[in-house]
């Protein structure tokens, strides 16, 4: 502080010592200052505020690969069922629709459908004709 | 003590022990301050009384992000404008005749005439550049520190007491040569 306004600016003597004395008394006579516990949460503030962003991303990355982890079930289940259908040979669907709906009841399946079958799955001329024999 | 031990005290729990050493450290500072902007010595000490209590009431919500100092100035220069606003001294325009007398008759005035008449230019400024120039020409604070208490940018700081200066050179010399 300057000493131009110190000149200037004249006080009644013992001015200060008496200011002093009242102002250190405001503590007392007024309500207390809350204690510390704004200065702790202004400090720990900060790493709430991180510590909440990292629970967000956590959160946001779990339920982002449980989606893709559904997705590529989903896509397995259907290259299986593909690779299944492949196994199946290529047949008249009548004859899986005629199979026996409990067991015990008698295949619905004529001579003719056997045939059928053998002549469509490439079977060999010979046994097409054991088959037409039997 | 200085600003940092003041506020490690306060933040060890011995708040009154940290306030003593504020009042220790600043309330002659801060009543030239606040003198300078009222010009009497009965209303800064009124002054001074509220901006000690603001002090002590604001004190566990600072954050620290500014100095301790510039915090403090920041507080009794608010308290003071608005004290000067509500009691109808800081005319929009020019020097009020209310504030022209104060500093005529201030029997606690020490400076010379030509320091009163500077007084006098100096209050009839606009307010920002009056807290300008208070701050940089009697209470030699560095532009940054003024631009923390006024939160105002270092260049418009800089051109406000340009202008300021001009205004006062004018008023000198029309009312000393």
């Amino acid at each position: 502080m300057s000493s131009k306004m110190s000149d200037m600016y004249n006080v009644p003597e013992g001015y200060f010592e008496g200011l002093k004395a009242r102002l250190e008394r405001i503590p007392a006579e007024h309500s207390a200052a809350p204690a510390k516990r704004p200065f702790t949460w202004m400090r720990i503030r900060p790493y709430v505020a991180l510590a909440a962003c990292l629970a967000l991303l956590l959160t946001a990355g779990t339920i982002l690969l449980d989606r893709k982890a559904d997705l590529s079930g989903t896509s397995e289940s259907i290259y299986e069922q593909m690779m299944y259908s492949d196994l199946i040979p290529d047949t008249d669907p009548d004859s899986i629709f005629g199979a026996p709906s409990s067991p015990g009841e008698s295949y619905d399946i004529s001579d003719e459908d056997i045939v059928d079958y053998l002549i469509s799955s490439g079977a060999s001329v010979e046994l097409i004709a054991l088959a037409e024999d039997q | 003590m200085d600003d940092r031990e003041i506020l490690l005290t306060w933040r060890s729990g011995r708040q009154e022990e940290a306030f003593k050493a504020i009042v220790e450290q600043y309330s002659e500072k801060l009543y030239l301050h606040v003198r300078s902007l009222t010009h009497s010595h009965e209303d800064t000490d009124d002054l001074l009384q509220e901006i000690f209590i603001k002090i002590w009431g604001a004190l566990p919500s600072f954050r620290g992000d500014s100095h301790l100092y510039t915090w403090i100035w920041r507080i009794a220069t608010n308290e003071t404008l608005n004290f000067l606003g509500k009691s109808g001294r800081r005319s929009t325009e020019g020097l009020s005749p209310e504030m022209e007398q104060k500093i005529d008759t201030d029997p606690w005035f020490d400076g010379t005439a030509a320091e009163r008449e500077l007084a006098k230019a100096i209050a009839a400024l606009p307010k920002k550049q009056r807290l300008v120039f208070q701050m940089r020409y009697y209470e030699e604070m560095t532009y940054e520190e003024i631009s923390k208490v006024l939160d105002t940018s270092v260049g418009s700081l800089k051109a406000s007491y340009h202008f300021a200066l001009g205004k006062v050179k004018d008023a000198l010399e029309k009312t000393l040569l």
